[in-house]
């Protein structure tokens, strides 16, 4: 039976309400795991909402105009819009968000509906700071693009679909229908690109905190970066969530989501503690060398 | 009726009586002397005009008797037809001379006359002896005439003239001598079908009079001498020589041909299509204008003998020759001697240089002659070559095909090249030098312009004696000319007007049309009339601006509603000329002109054949293979597929504004509709099967990311537009390839969509370009708060065309991935993401660069873009915006469409629900959640802002410090570095290059045959030796 609209939008809150909070507190605690690893002490896993409420409880003191201020409302539209397209947990009614909408290209390209306004916004700033960073990122993201392409169009073969929630379905029945155990090398090429996408090291280039303090977001500040910051929790945890849908066998219930996804997000921090950072064109490089050629076997090996 | 023997009296008694009445002063003798052409004139034009109302023929016997006994003259249709060629040009050619005729001795004057009764006794004449009396005259008449005017350069043109002239004399009455001693006669029609001819002697004898007249006809390579005497013609007398002599002599030609057995035409045949193919290559060296028309002229008529022959090889009748060679001949000579003429008008030694440039009437006037030469519609040359390349292909002379379509497309680019330099001025390409002042000509531009319109007229009517009466038809010509007449009214007024002239156009063509074609029609009509106001942009005239883009605009018209190839490809040649002359008009447009030109008149020829092949009528005709290949080739270069992509960037960079972007925005469109329709006439089937298919799908998948690719490497906002628009046909090209429903949806949906997203950004930077006063994207910066409206378009045109959701792209890109894996082309669907991912980049970069970031203080005070180019963006900005909320409002009509061919549903609406094998979109409640998460993110925003400043623009964080000046703080120069460091090796131009190769191999070729031709009178005298021993040993005579 499907829920009236009303209540489908109570219900998309609701799921919007735990991801927001689940998201901020995995940034919280990836930051507090690798400070450990770092040795040192480390932020509390609460931070991201002291942060939040700080950031939004602060007077604006600068706009540089219209543009400037949709930025933020697009990036944070773009993460949550980029979770409602998303159907979270498999059977949930609560968790089933608007999936309906779309399939898994509707997901793939509301992505850049929020790095795209967001860079607009940025460059409203004026700041060539905000420039450069969107300029490394948006080359960094199509060169990622691919092996995640490959990696899509290979179990879009594998599976006849591009429906997430058949998708998930049709790796339900123990952990070896795993799209990681049944196609392990899309699995291996998507999480390399996930590595780009997340914009950890060794791709952490985008933001630089040294030479480009910190990119896009430079001129941001008060509730504008108060946005950005929700939009972190968010629109990570969309990603996640998609992920997890894909190649992790979905999730049933919330507790199997918080551990899959806490175990994805972790691929992130256990590489980039282990390696430095690459240049803009060594990423491109990069991404479109072996991960590009793992995409390709997994394509052909299905489709062939 | 006057018996023509009347014309020889009155000229060699004026002959006679000029030195008498020049004693009486040169004004007597002058008036006598165009008495006499005048009246020479008259009586032909009588003839004409006689035996086209009553057909028949006159045969004069002179003294009375009966041949052959005496010499028989004959006069009929042909025969006065070619008289009236003969004095129409003979009075051109001595107006252009007249200041020369004046101030040399009289016998200047009577010389010319001498020629012209030559020639008319060559027109004339039934017996070989008597041709060749009459050859001599003219021949030596021509002779003495180059030297008239005592040039040194003239008198040694003379001699190697008289010198090649005496071999061919020496040739013919060798030959006359032995067909009389075989056959008894000298006159021709006694000695037609004579026993005599028959054997080996009899070819041989014959063969000798037929190598004599065709080395009179200046064939390749045994023609050094006409060239040179070409170039040391007063250019008058090189008109008169082009345009009249070689009427008379080929019509000699003609006269002889009963005499001839098939080996003896085919050996006419090969040497004038080798004359016409190389003639024009060598031609592609020259800059010496008149030695460029000398070897144009020596090809021009090499074609028309070569068209003689093969009408009389493979056509039974005479109509072909009337047709084919009449049209090539007439269309010849009048263009050539217009073009002599302007030469002698506008440049100061023949050198190339000009004195100045022509006013409008003249300019267009000079267009008309060129174009009619190179053979493109609606001029005469333009039928015959339609008819004669229909019956070489079904002959299955394929070489012979070959060979037409090279000499063409050589011959277009120096006629072209020569055209630019007299319209433009001046030899490189300086637009900051002063523009080249106008010449005011006077007198001397009758003759051209009177040539031209007797082209014109001619073109006409063979248009009209074909079929085509239909209003349609006429539509773009006469749109043209009537925007010419109105050229004078202000820009503003011929904008509306020429909105109204497309939407009424459309009013008419509409109800006729299929579903399918009224879906192109939306696009190249509405974006004809969208773009016809945004031409009101600019202040003043824009002379020469509107006559060529309403003809273009309703030739597009046309070619959707066109019922035979024919129709169709007079449209899709006249569009491309009118294409050509709009990006000429550009300020750099000379040679991104040019190569459009090449590669339009390469295409169009290929697509020519190709429509031959394949029976020459839509709708009734058989599935080929091949002509499939050769249309597709053809569209495909049109269409800027990669690969045949070099002409695009410059093309759609350096026309104007406005026509750039309903290039890109609409025109590119038709190739889409003509390769969907091709595909409905031959079949699906090409040379290779599905693999070629294939090729094609990645053709267009390359071009995609190689066009994105170069794209974002730009730094002119414009070549970055285009290099886009390249790599979104690419996708269209792709989907196409497909040919399934989804395929096909796919494509209609993302031509459609590329039509109202491309024309706003076009638009868009227009307005921006405009007020700036650059195309360069780092000069702008900051425009957003100038210029809103402006960005507004352009920013829906990025989400749009970066296929983001929720707007229209999205469902491009959905359609695309969906069909291409459903259709099994993963890899085609991988490098489509690669693709789109680099949109992005230069999406961003344009947006950036010119919209946002920091303003330049002379931008500061910039106003928004005119209302004649913000109106159009919102017409289109409205219509993305319905189809993004509605994507059933376009999808619905292209699925129709789509599904009438094929019937197999991959795509199917499910409500508002778009339904595939492989997943679905709701495009209306995609939008819907969007749009609600915005707006609460926007209020939340709103409600969280406190107090905000906005700040000037330096205020900003940097570390610590204050920027110094917007040049140094907008980061916009060399976007991205980075990128080019890592992939900018696959777009270092390597087509381009390749293509350059071609061209250089072409031009060196023709370096390495100039060396023939060494001004060297022995010489040329052993090359015309030698050529009549090779021909011979072509004749293949046991």
């Amino acid at each position: 039976m499907e829920p009236s609209i009303p209540l489908r939008i109570a219900y998309a809150f609701a799921s919007l309400a735990v991801i927001t909070v689940y998201g901020l507190l995995l940034i919280g605690s990836m930051a507090r795991i690798s400070a450990k690893v770092q040795g040192r002490v480390g932020q509390p896993v609460w931070q991201p909402f002291i942060d939040i409420v700080k950031s939004s409880g602060k007077r604006n003191s600068i706009s540089h105009g219209v543009m400037f201020w949709l930025g933020p409302v697009f990036r944070l539209a773009g993460g949550v819009g980029t979770y409602m397209f998303v159907p979270a947990v498999l059977g949930s009614v609560v968790f089933q968000n608007f999936s309906m909408s779309g399939d898994l290209l509707l997901v793939m390209y509301f992505i850049f509906f929020g790095q795209l306004g967001m860079a607009l916004g940025a460059s409203e700033g004026g700041h060539p700071y905000s420039a450069i960073g969107v300029s490394r990122g948006l080359a960094q993201m199509t060169a990622f693009e691919v092996p995640f392409a490959l990696s899509i169009i290979s179990i879009a073969v594998q599976y006849g679909t591009l429906d997430i929630t058949k998708i998930v379905m049709a790796q339900q029945g123990g952990f070896l229908n795993w799209t990681l155990f049944t196609n392990p090398l899309a699995v291996v090429a998507a999480m390399i690109a996930f590595l780009g996408m997340s914009g950890h090291n060794p791709f952490s280039v985008v933001i630089a905190p040294q030479e480009i303090p910190i990119g896009p977001p430079t001129e941001y500040q008060s509730n504008l970066l108060g946005m950005l910051q929700t939009n972190r929790a968010v629109f990570n945890g969309a990603k996640l969530v998609l992920y997890m849908n894909l190649f992790f066998g979905g999730a049933t219930n919330v507790p199997v989501m918080v551990v899959k996804t806490f175990l994805i997000y972790f691929v992130n921090i256990f590489v980039g503690q282990a390696f430095p950072r690459f240049r803009t064109d060594q990423a491109i490089r990069f991404f479109l060398g072996v991960p590009t050629l793992i995409g390709i076997a997994a394509v052909v090996l299905f489709a062939f | 009726m006057v018996t023509p023997l009347a014309i020889f009296a009155a000229f060699l008694a004026t002959g006679f009586l000029l030195p008498l009445a020049d004693k009486l002063g040169r004004r007597v003798s002058a008036t006598l002397f165009w008495a006499l052409l005048a009246g020479f004139a008259g009586l032909a034009a009588y003839y004409l005009a006689s035996f086209v109302a009553a057909p028949g023929t006159l045969e004069i016997y002179t003294g009375g008797f009966e041949p052959p006994l005496v010499i028989a003259l004959r006069l009929g249709l042909e025969e006065s037809a070619a008289l009236a060629a003969v004095a129409a040009v003979a009075l051109l050619a001595a107006f252009s001379m007249r200041k020369a005729l004046h101030e040399a001795p009289v016998s200047g004057m009577m010389t010319f006359l001498m020629l012209v009764m030559g020639l008319s006794g060559l027109v004339l004449t039934r017996d070989l002896f008597n041709l060749f009396v009459f050859l001599e005259i003219s021949g030596i008449a021509g002779y003495a005439l180059l030297g008239f005017d005592d040039r040194r350069l003239a008198m040694s043109a003379a001699f190697k003239y008289m010198v090649a002239g005496g071999i061919a004399s020496a040739a013919y009455l060798v030959g006359v001598i032995y067909l009389y001693r075989l056959t008894g006669t000298l006159n021709l029609d006694l000695m037609i079908g004579s026993a005599g001819l028959e054997g080996a002697a009899g070819a041989a004898a014959v063969f000798f009079v037929l190598a004599a007249l065709l080395v009179e006809l200046k064939p390749f390579p045994a023609n050094g001498w006409a060239i040179d005497a070409y170039e040391a013609a007063n250019p008058g007398l090189g008109a008169l020589f082009s345009g009249a002599q070689a009427t008379a002599m080929l019509f000699a030609l003609y006269k002889v041909f009963p005499l001839l057995s098939d080996a003896h035409l085919a050996v006419v045949m090969w040497a004038g299509i080798v004359t016409f193919a190389f003639s024009n290559l060598v031609g592609l060296r020259q800059t010496a204008t008149r030695r460029m028309f000398g070897y144009s002229s020596a090809g021009q008529v090499g074609f028309v003998a070569a068209a003689l022959a093969f009408g009389a090889r493979y056509v039974e009748g005479s109509d072909f020759a009337w047709l084919v060679a009449g049209g090539l001949l007439v269309n010849h000579l009048l263009a050539k001697t217009g073009l002599f003429l302007l030469s002698a008008a506008f440049e100061s030694d023949g050198d190339g240089s000009m004195k100045g440039r022509p006013g409008t009437l003249v300019a267009a006037a000079a267009g008309v002659l060129v174009a009619a030469l190179v053979g493109l519609p609606p001029f005469p040359a333009f039928w015959a070559k339609w008819d004669l390349v229909r019956v070489a292909l079904a002959t299955r002379e394929y070489a012979f095909v070959a060979l037409v379509g090279a000499g063409g497309l050589f011959e277009a680019w120096y006629l072209f090249s020569w055209l630019v330099r007299l319209v433009k001025g001046g030899a490189d390409e300086t637009p900051e030098a002063a523009p080249v002042p106008v010449l005011r000509v006077g007198a001397d531009g009758v003759g051209p312009v009177l040539a031209a319109l007797g082209i014109a007229a001619l073109g006409g009517l063979s248009a009209w004696t074909r079929g085509f009466t239909d209003p349609l038809f006429w539509a773009p010509l006469a749109g043209g000319l009537l925007f010419l007449a109105l050229d004078r009214l202000p820009g503003k007024l011929k904008a509306l007007l020429a909105t109204a002239a497309i939407a009424a156009f459309g009013y008419f063509a509409l109800p006729s049309m299929s579903e399918f074609q009224k879906l192109f029609a939306l696009m190249i009509l509405g974006g004809g009339a969208l773009h016809a106001f945004a031409g009101g942009y600019l202040t003043g005239r824009r002379a020469g601006h509107f006559p060529l883009y309403v003809m273009t605009v309703l030739s597009l018209g046309y070619a959707l509603v066109a019922e035979s190839a024919l129709g169709f490809f007079m449209a899709w040649e006249l569009m491309a000329l009118g294409g050509y002359f709009l990006v000429l008009q550009g300020a750099k447009g000379r040679s991104a002109s040019m190569i459009y030109l090449a590669f339009s008149i390469g295409g169009a020829f290929l697509m020519m054949a190709g429509l031959q092949l394949g029976g020459g009528l839509i709708g009734g005709a058989a599935p080929s293979p091949a002509a499939l290949a050769l249309v597709g080739l053809g569209l495909l270069a049109k269409l800027g597929a990669f690969g045949l992509h070099v002409w695009l960037p410059g093309a759609y960079a350096e026309a104007a504004d406005d026509f750039s972007s309903f290039f890109s925005a609409s025109l590119s469109k038709v190739a889409v509709f003509a390769l969907m329709a091709a595909l409905a006439v031959f079949g699906e089937a090409l040379p290779g099967g599905e693999l070629a298919w294939r090729v094609v799908g990645w053709v267009g998948i390359l071009g995609a990311v190689l066009g994105a690719l170069a794209a974002i490497f730009q730094e002119d906002a414009k070549y970055a537009l285009a290099f886009s628009s390249m790599g979104q046909m690419g996708y269209v090209l792709a989907a196409l390839a497909m040919r399934d429903q989804m395929g096909w949806t796919t494509a209609l949906y993302l031509a459609a969509t590329h039509f109202l997203y491309k024309g706003m950004m076009w638009l868009s930077v227009a307005g921006a370009s405009l007020r700036t006063g650059t195309r360069t994207m780092y000069l702008m910066g900051g425009l957003i708060k100038r210029m809103p409206i402006s960005f507004v378009s352009f920013l829906v045109g990025i989400i749009a065309l970066s296929g983001v959701p929720p707007l229209t792209g999205f469902g491009g890109k959905w359609l695309l991935y969906h069909s291409l894996i459903a259709k099994g082309w993963y890899f085609e669907a991988a490098a489509s993401f690669l693709a789109s991912g680099i949109a992005f980049l230069y999406l961003y970069r344009m947006i950036h660069s010119i919209f946002l970031g920091q303003p330049k203080d002379e931008h500061r005070t910039v106003k928004e873009a005119p209302f004649w180019l913000v109106l159009p963006q919102l017409l289109l900005l409205v219509a993305v915006i319905a189809f993004s909320v509605f994507p059933r409002l376009i999808l619905d009509p292209i699925m129709a469409v789509v599904g009438a061919r094929y019937p197999a549903a991959g795509f199917a609406f499910e409500g508002q629900t778009l339904v595939s094998s492989l997943g679905y979109w709701n495009g209306l409640l995609t939008i819907v959640v969007v749009v609600v998460v915005f707006v609460l993110t926007f209020i939340w925003m709103v409600m969280n802002l406190r107090k905000p400043r906005l700040v000037k623009q330096f205020n900003i964080v940097f570390a610590a410090e204050r920027p110094f000046r917007p040049e140094t703080t907008h980061f916009a120069f060399d976007f991205f570095a980075p990128y080019r460091r890592a992939l900018g090796f696959l777009v270092r131009g390597r087509s381009e290059k390749a293509w350059t190769a071609v061209a250089g191999l072409a031009t060196s070729v023709a370096g390495a045959i100039r060396r023939l031709y060494t001004g060297n009178g022995q010489t040329y005298a052993l090359h015309v030796v030698l050529y009549v021993g090779i021909l011979y040993l072509f004749l293949g005579v046991r």
